[in-house]
C-alpha cells in the first residue's frame, strides 16, 4: 500500500458516496436525522481536495492527515469516529514500519500490516463510540470485516480471495442491522421502531469497504 | 417550508455573519473554524462554552454575554461542531479559571466535545444536559437528549461563574440544575435541512410528533 493508492481510494470513495445519495439519504431519514449523506459527502470532498498535500507523505502520515481533516470537517458522530479510525490506523502502520514488522521486501506495508492497522482503527471506533457489535451501528460491518481480514491475512490468503470475502462479510453485516434494535447512535431513541431499517452508518461503511476491495481487485487483474 | 437561501453551502456562514453584524456591540465572530465570543472578553472567571448543530437558534450564540456564555461553537445544520472549533474558542475566552463545556447529550456532540476536552491544554470540565423527558433513559445508553432545558443550565451556571466561583462549583451546579430539568418537545410540522432540500418527515394535517 502506498500513498498513491490511498489517494485513488479517496477518489473512488467520493464517487461511491455521490452515487449513493438517495440510498443513504432515505436510510438516514427513516431512523436518523437526515444529515449522514451530507456529512459523508463533505468529508469525502475534503479528502479529495487534500490530495496534493497527501501525495508527498508516507502512507501512515497520509492516513493521519486524513483523520485530522475528517475530524474538523464532518462533525456529528461520524466525524470523531472516522477520524479515530484513520488516526489509529496511521499509528499502527507507523509503529510497524519503524519496527520493521512483517513488511514486504521492498519496505511497503504488507497485507498483515494493513489488517493490523484496520483492526487498530476499528478498536478506536469501539472505544470512542463506547459501542460493540449488535447495536445497529457501523460496527456491525466493521467488526466482522476486521476479524475476517486479520484471520485471512494471518493465513497468508491470496489478496483477491481476501477482497472477495470482505465484500461479502461487509454486506452480511450491513444487512444484519436491519433486524436489530438500536442501542447506540441516533436511532437508539426509536426502540423497536428502528427494526426493519438498515443502519445508514453501516451502509456507508459497507459501501466504502466494497469500493476499496473492488479497486484492489481491479488492480490485481 | 419556504425560505430565501442564496447558496445552500453558504447558509451557515451567512446566517452567522448576519447575526454578528446585527449584534456587533455584543459578540465577535471568528470564521474557519467557526465560533462566536463576547465582544469584551471576561477576566478571571470560569469560561463557559457551549455549542451544537445549527438550526435551533437562538441556541447557542444568542446566549453569549454577561451572565451566560463566553463562547459558542455552531456546527453545520443539525450536526455537532468539531473539536478544532472548541479548541480555538477555548483559547480565545480562557480567563485563568478553567473552561466549562455545556454539551447536549447527543452521540455526536458528546464525542466531539470529548475529543476537544482531551486535547485542551487548560483545566476543563463538562456538563452534559439530558432534560428530554420524552426519551426513555433505559438500556438506550445515549439516553435522554439535551434540549430546551439546556438554556436554563447555561443561565444558572453562567450567573454563578460571574461571581468568581471555581470550575468545580460551576460543574456541580450545572449537573444539579440538569438533574432537576425536564423538557418535552413537540413538532407541528417538519423542518427541511437546507442541504437535504426536502422535509425530514411527513406529518398529516392533524398530526403532531412528540419529542
Amino acid at each position: 500500500m502506498n500513498t498513491e493508492f490511498i489517494i485513488d481510494v479517496a477518489k473512488a470513495i467520493q464517487q461511491t458516496i455521490l452515487a449513493n445519495e438517495n440510498t443513504l439519504e432515505s436510510l438516514d431519514r427513516a431512523i436518523g436525522d437526515g444529515d449522514h449523506y451530507i456529512n459523508m459527502k463533505r468529508g469525502a470532498n475534503a479528502i479529495v481536495e487534500l490530495q496534493a498535500e497527501l501525495a508527498p507523505l508516507k502512507p501512515d502520515e497520509a492516513l493521519n492527515k486524513i483523520g485530522v481533516k475528517l475530524l474538523s470537517t464532518i462533525g456529528g458522530a461520524s466525524g470523531p469516529l472516522l477520524a479515530s479510525f484513520f488516526m489509529s490506523m496511521a499509528k499502527v502502520l507507523g509503529t510497524q514500519a519503524r519496527e520493521n514488522k512483517a513488511l514486504k521486501d521492498n519496505g511497503d506495508a504488507s497485507l498483515l500490516n494493513i489488517a493490523a492497522a484496520f483492526a487498530g482503527g476499528v478498536q478506536a471506533i469501539i472505544q470512542r463510540g463506547k459501542a460493540d457489535i449488535g447495536e445497529k451501528t457501523m460496527l456491525d460491518v466493521l467488526i466482522p470485516v476486521s476479524n475476517q481480514f486479520v484471520l485471512l491475512a494471518t493465513q497468508s490468503c491470496d489478496v483477491k480471495l481476501i477482497c472477495a470475502t470482505l465484500i461479502h462479510t461487509a454486506e452480511q453485516g450491513m444487512l444484519a442491522t436491519k433486524d436489530l434494535i438500536a442501542t447506540k447512535g441516533r436511532a437508539a431513541g426509536l426502540g423497536e421502531r428502528a427494526i426493519g431499517h438498515i443502519d445508514p452508518g453501516a451502509k456507508s461503511c459497507q459501501l466504502m469497504i466494497e469500493t476499496v476491495c473492488k479497486l484492489v481487485l481491479e488492480s490485481e487483474n | 417550508m419556504k425560505k430565501f437561501i442564496n447558496e445552500i453551502d453558504d447558509v451557515l456562514i451567512e446566517s452567522l455573519s448576519g447575526f454578528a453584524a446585527a449584534h456587533s456591540d455584543l459578540v465577535s465572530l471568528h470564521l474557519d473554524p467557526n465560533f462566536l465570543t463576547r465582544k469584551n472578553k471576561a477576566q478571571n472567571k470560569v469560561a463557559i462554552i457551549s455549542g451544537g448543530g445549527s438550526g435551533h437558534e437562538p441556541l447557542h450564540a444568542g446566549y453569549i454575554g454577561y451572565g451566560m456564555l463566553d463562547a459558542a461553537c455552531p456546527g453545520h445544520v443539525f450536526t455537532s461542531p468539531t473539536p478544532d472549533q472548541m479548541l480555538l474558542a477555548a483559547e480565545a475566552v480562557y480567563a485563568d479559571k478553567g473552561i466549562l463545556f455545556i454539551v447536549k447529550n447527543y452521540a455526536g456532540d458528546v464525542m466531539n466535545f470529548e475529543m476537544a476536552a482531551e486535547m485542551l491544554p487548560f483545566e476543563n470540565a463538562t456538563v452534559y444536559t439530558s432534560d428530554d423527558c420524552a426519551v426513555i433513559n433505559s438500556t438506550y445508553t445515549t439516553g435522554r437528549r439535551g434540549v430546551a432545558g439546556t438554556v436554563i443550565v447555561e443561565k444558572c451556571v453562567g450567573s454563578l461563574a460571574e461571581t468568581g466561583a471555581d470550575l468545580q462549583a460551576c460543574k456541580a451546579l450545572g449537573d444539579k440544575v440538569n438533574s432537576r430539568n425536564a423538557s418535552m418537545g413537540v413538532a407541528l410540522t417538519s423542518c427541511t435541512v437546507p442541504a437535504a432540500g426536502r422535509p425530514l418527515l411527513t406529518l398529516a394535517i392533524l398530526s403532531l410528533k412528540w419529542a
